[in-house]
């Protein structure tokens, strides 16, 4: 009449193994969590940018662009003060240059990325906040450096507008919001996992 | 100089997904030796069907029919104890059937015995002619009777003299007249305990019921005898006592001669009552007290008499009364248990085909046990009874004659109201010393109702008061003290056994109902317990050694691999130490339960995966809702799982900032050079 009743470890077993990181549903449920920790600390660099740099004036609101992302083959993330990269793919329609004007030369124009660049126009708060991390050095706008570090003056003429120090802010204060960030992802990776456990 | 324009993360899992596959591996191993065991256990429980089975065929050790029926039938008990021990579950497995099929080849075995029991002429080889030739002069198959006890062995010893020669010595008449009756009070007895069928409390009073039947063969012995002996002394004496009345009618003294005439009379005429009503009280004691062995006994010789007297008193109406009250207690007393109703196959196999309600004595009283056993006996035994009374009768008859006659006798005498038996009145007669020393004990035995008794008491006390010397009050003492002692015994047995005749059934009628109410209640409510789950795994472990003990006792081998169910078992331990790295446990901490009691943690088996349906007692009382495949941990294991939450140990996901300079500025220069922004222009 003595019987053993297996089904319990069975289940158990079952279980043990849906912990795995290894299987989708853990996999996506561990992403979710570092996608809320990265939230929270793209928040806090973008606040420490606007208050630490003191650019809450600034009317493009540049301390908006750090970014976070979370990678898809593996378990982790990134924040960055990367541009975004330009929606839309090359297959894309692309307005066609207006025509040559007769008179010959070049006579393109500027596009807008040239002049958001150079004219600090546009969208582009990443660059501002990468200048102002790294900082440069001095700068003429008549001026421009080529691949191999030559110097070029497009004219005459001086038009030296100094350099800008780096603030080496991102680095640290990334490295630092990332530490505290790490036990609130323990904690919820915990939560997941019992989750996964017991229900 | 680099500056860092980005930073990165990484899990590090490794550990973990392998502490993972370690505890899934060691769980599968555990299964599989857990299943190897439930394979052995199999083994078990098939050689238990086989022992069940085996029960079935067992056959008595004992010689004679009488301890072959006692050892059957106690084997027969142990098995229906054993059966009814079985859950409803357990009935239905192969082991259980075995069992029942076996009671039902053990309930055969008994009828065979009982039936040779009970037919034992044909076996007996000692059974000589005088033996066959007394069958029709008794009227009964004296052949049957040889194997119980005294009576037959002595009737056996008697038959093997010459008969003449035998019945020429009184002695012999006597003690033949005493085997006979003995041996139709045990073969009545038989057919008794043949009815019931409880045969323990037959072979526990069979000699009781043979001593009993001899006991009446001497009253019944004196009574003829003092019958026949007196006859002659008693004519005399009439005939004296006319010879007495015609001188006084000539006007001689001979009022003295006539009164000490008359009492010699009536002592004569008392003797042969006494002898009578003796014989007919001794007769129908007899019969009730063996009637009531044969339903368990337990029923004393005061309630007896007292059973006696009522139903000499009121004849028919105690009868009725008695009748009455047993289908009082058989109806509404509310002793009622189930039985299964058994069929047999024509090869003596037992099956069940319903169930039935009966009477169950023994959950009366033990005050309503004596009453009901009483009014049953004498419902049953009415018949026989009747002859008790029949005698008893004709005494009384006897003495009311010799009453008359004595009072006739004294009022010719004397011309004053005559005395009768000492309670109509006026001052009891001053009974003389010699009369004292010589009053017969057992007769204050005869009347047993309180009135009576109390009666002779107050005799008794004002014949001590008025005693002549020291001899007659310490007769008198003797007589006082017994009478005091019976009447104290009446008051304590009859208070109990009167409230039991008065038994008030409407309150039980009530009470039975909701008995049987919260009984069917309870049987409804199987709630599966998760105590009973975890004992039921426990007792894998626990129950190995029993299991054993009792397989080595019937000669079969241990299984193999034994010692790899052990070993599996003691798996759980480690299973719980690698589940310990998975720091996420420590969450049932806070809403789980904690076993106090178990050595060492378990996981929850069974089906029940949602719902929390499954109990689980926890440490500070009460019950939690558990599913199965939930880990429950003990206190030691528990502080573990805190240690590790708070930093010691390995365990979980690590946080590994990743951040590589170098890399990230060749990987942003490309991204830089590739959407043609250039590069970052930074002093190196």
């Amino acid at each position: 009449m003595a019987t053993v009743e297996t089904e319990g470890f069975a289940a158990l077993q079952k279980k043990l193994e849906q912990l795995q990181t290894t299987e989708p549903g853990m996999r996506k449920a561990i992403q979710d969590v570092i996608r809320r920790v990265l939230m929270e600390v793209r928040k806090n660099l973008s606040q420490n940018a606007k208050t630490g740099l003191q650019m809450d004036s600034d009317p493009r609101k540049a301390y908006k662009a750090v970014r976070s992302a979370v990678y898809k083959r593996l378990l982790g993330g990134q924040v960055n003060i990367l541009s975004r990269r330009k929606a839309g793919s090359p297959t894309d329609y692309q307005k066609p240059k207006k025509g040559l004007p007769k008179r010959g030369g070049n006579r393109w124009g500027r596009s807008d990325r040239t002049k958001a660049l150079e004219g600090y126009e546009g969208m582009d708060r990443g660059f501002v906040l990468r200048f102002l991390n790294a900082g440069t050095v001095e700068r003429s706008i008549r001026s421009f450096a080529d691949q191999s570090g030559e110097s070029h003056t497009l004219r005459s003429g001086k038009g030296n507008r100094g350099s800008i120090g780096g603030r080496n802010w991102f680095g640290d204060r990334s490295l630092k919001e990332l530490e505290n960030a790490s036990g609130n992802l323990q904690r919820l990776i915990d939560e997941v996992i019992a989750e996964k456990f017991l229900y | 100089m680099a500056s860092e324009v980005i930073t990165k993360f990484k899990l590090e899992t490794t550990q973990f997904d392998s502490k993972l596959r370690d505890s899934a591996k060691n769980v599968s191993e555990l299964t599989h030796q857990l299943t190897l065991a439930g394979k052995d256990f199999e083994r078990f429980a098939s050689k238990n069907v086989d022992a069940a089975k085996a029960l079935g065929q067992i056959a008595p050790s004992a010689n004679n029919a009488k301890d072959k029926v006692k050892e059957l039938v106690g084997a027969y008990n142990d098995a229906v104890k054993a059966y009814n021990q079985l859950t409803e579950e357990q009935k239905k497995t192969d082991y259980g059937k075995a069992l029942a099929e076996s009671i039902g080849q053990l309930k055969g075995k008994v009828s065979e015995a009982k039936k040779e029991l009970y037919d034992l002429g044909d076996s007996s080889k000692k059974a000589s002619g005088g033996l066959e030739s007394l069958t029709s002069a008794l009227g009964m198959n004296v052949k049957s009777l040889v194997g119980f006890g005294t009576a037959l062995s002595v009737a056996k010893a008697a038959l093997d003299v010459a008969k003449d020669a035998f019945f020429k010595s009184e002695d012999n008449i006597d003690e033949w007249g005493r085997t006979v009756e003995g041996a139709k009070g045990a073969y009545d007895y038989f057919l008794d305990a043949l009815n019931t069928g409880n045969w323990s409390n037959f072979f526990d009073n069979l000699e009781t019921a043979i001593n009993g039947s001899r006991d009446l063969y001497d009253a019944l012995d004196r009574l003829g005898s003092v019958k026949a002996n007196n006859q002659a002394a008693i004519a005399l004496v009439q005939a004296e006592i006319q010879q007495l009345r015609l001188l006084k009618s000539q006007g001689k003294d001979v009022d003295e001669q006539i009164k000490s005439a008359t009492k010699r009379l009536r002592d004569l005429q008392m003797g042969s009552v006494n002898a009578g009503k003796d014989a007919g009280r001794s007769s129908m004691q007899n019969v009730l007290r063996n009637s009531i062995n044969a339903m368990g006994g337990g029923v004393s010789d005061v309630n007896i008499n007292n059973a006696v007297n009522k139903i000499l008193k009121e004849g028919q109406a105690a009868f009725d009364h008695f009748r009455k009250v047993a289908e009082n207690f058989e109806k509404y007393s509310g002793a009622q248990s189930v039985r299964d109703v058994m069929a047999y196959t024509s090869n003596g196999l037992s099956y069940k085909v319903g169930e039935e309600r009966y009477f169950d004595i023994t959950k009366l009283t033990p005050a309503q046990q004596r009453a009901y056993r009483i009014a049953k006996a004498v419902t049953m035994q009415e018949t026989p009874l009747q002859q008790g009374i029949g005698i008893y009768a004709q005494a009384a008859s006897e003495e009311t004659a010799a009453n008359r006659e004595e009072f006739r006798g004294n009022r010719y005498a004397l011309q004053r109201p005559g005395g009768g038996g000492g309670k109509t009145g006026g001052k009891p007669e001053v009974w003389s010393a010699i009369d004292m020393s010589g009053y017969n004990l057992d007769m204050v035995s005869l009347d047993r109702s309180r009135s009576h008794v109390q009666g002779m008491l107050s005799d008794a006390t004002a014949a001590y008061n008025n005693a002549g010397d020291e001899m007659g009050r310490a007769a008198a003492q003797v007589i006082v003290d017994r009478l005091k002692e019976e009447l104290g015994m009446i008051d304590s047995e009859g208070k109990s056994f009167e409230d039991a005749y008065s038994h008030d059934f409407s309150k039980d009628i009530e009470d039975n109902k909701k008995r049987q109410a919260r009984d069917e209640k309870e049987r409804k409510q199987e709630a599966i317990t998760f105590q009973d789950v975890s004992q039921g795994m426990n007792q894998v472990v626990g129950g190995i050694s029993q299991m054993t003990d009792s397989l080595e006792q019937l000669g079969i081998d241990l299984p193999e691999g034994f010692t790899a169910v052990i070993g599996g078992l003691q798996t759980i331990a480690s299973l719980l130490s690698a589940i310990q790295a998975i720091s996420t446990v420590s969450a049932l901490l806070s809403g789980g339960g904690v076993v106090g009691k178990a050595a060492s943690g378990f996981v929850v088996p069974g089906n029940s995966y949602s719902g929390d349906r499954l109990r689980l007692p926890v440490a500070g009382g009460g019950m939690i809702g558990v599913n199965s495949g939930e880990v429950v941990l003990n206190r030691a294991q528990a502080g573990v799982i805190e240690q590790e939450l708070n930093g010691g140990g390995n365990g979980g996901p690590t946080l590994q900032p990743y951040v590589d300079g170098e890399k990230i500025w060749l990987g942003v220069n490309n991204y830089l050079r590739r959407s043609g922004r250039g590069e970052i222009v930074t002093g190196k």
